[in-house]
């Protein structure tokens, strides 16, 4: 991010894109938002909101392409739009080029305001007998198969950056048979340990 | 004079409250990192839904 003199800030994306805030600008005057993908912004409105149970002066940032931006005087960020592409789950998502509907809202800052971020040990707090589809795999046709997990067991007695269970899996497909869809077979069954390493988490 | 000089005070306190409001200064982030989350609608109809929280850090921050 790169702050400039009169409230001017540049956001540079690791793909080389730029996109430009104004928090000063008069109201209604605009300025490039991004010009590779050729949106204006304005200050349309300053006003108080309440948000995570405290009241904030706001300025509302309307883009040309429709979506707008929130920012409150004291914890930045309320109300944004996934500019570029999100990497999550092993999957691209990309808002614009894909036309997906989003919008990310503030959930919290450290030691402010809101709620924190789950840590490792939250996340990976399996219980004995929880279940879950963990792996899910589609062929882009009419063919998927699932794997279903069972918590076993939970280790102990592991390093303090890693969390450990004992599982059972169950894989089953889902596509065509000879005349219909449905599932195939009964599922092969399996048994595995899974652990999970702080390293991996975020 | 009395008059002028209530005149003035209230405009120097008018540019006052002009300038508090104009001087505001909006920061997108005032820390390195913040917790962003998205509704994710877990049924066709969208009337279940589950928050999928993203973690948003700034690399760095360089002052013009």
């Amino acid at each position: 991010m790169l702050k400039a003199q009169g409230g001017v800030y540049y956001f540079l994306s690791s793909d080389g894109d730029t996109f430009q805030i104004q928090t000063q600008a008069p109201l209604q005057s605009s300025w490039d938002f991004n010009t590779s993908r050729g949106i204006s912004a304005s200050i349309r409105s300053r006003f108080e909101k309440t948000f995570l149970g405290i009241t904030d002066s706001v300025i509302n940032i309307g883009l040309s392409n429709g979506d707008s931006i929130l920012i409150s005087k004291n914890y930045g960020i309320l109300h944004v739009h996934p500019f570029l592409p999100i990497y999550n789950a092993g999957t691209h998502i990309d808002y614009i080029n894909d036309r997906i509907e989003g919008r990310l809202n503030l959930w919290g800052i450290d030691e402010l305001i809101g709620e924190n971020f789950p840590s490792f040990e939250e996340v990976f707090d399996h219980e004995i007998g929880d279940k879950f589809i963990k792996d899910y795999t589609f062929d882009g046709r009419h063919n998927f198969s699932y794997s279903f997990f069972r918590v076993l067991h939970k280790y102990t007695g592991l390093s303090p950056d890693s969390i450990g269970y004992q599982m059972e899996v169950e894989r089953l497909r889902y596509g065509q048979t000879q005349n219909a869809y449905g599932y195939t077979g009964h599922g092969e069954y399996d048994t595995l340990d899974q652990y999970y390493l702080r390293s991996d988490w975020y | 004079m009395k008059h002028n000089l209530i005149a003035y005070l209230s405009l120097f306190l008018s540019f006052l409250s002009f300038k508090q409001v104009y001087s505001q200064n909006y920061q997108p982030f005032l820390a390195d990192e913040i917790y962003l989350y998205e509704t994710w609608y877990t049924n066709y109809d969208r009337t279940d839904s589950i928050k999928g929280v993203y973690s948003l850090r700034i690399d760095s921050i360089r002052v013009l």
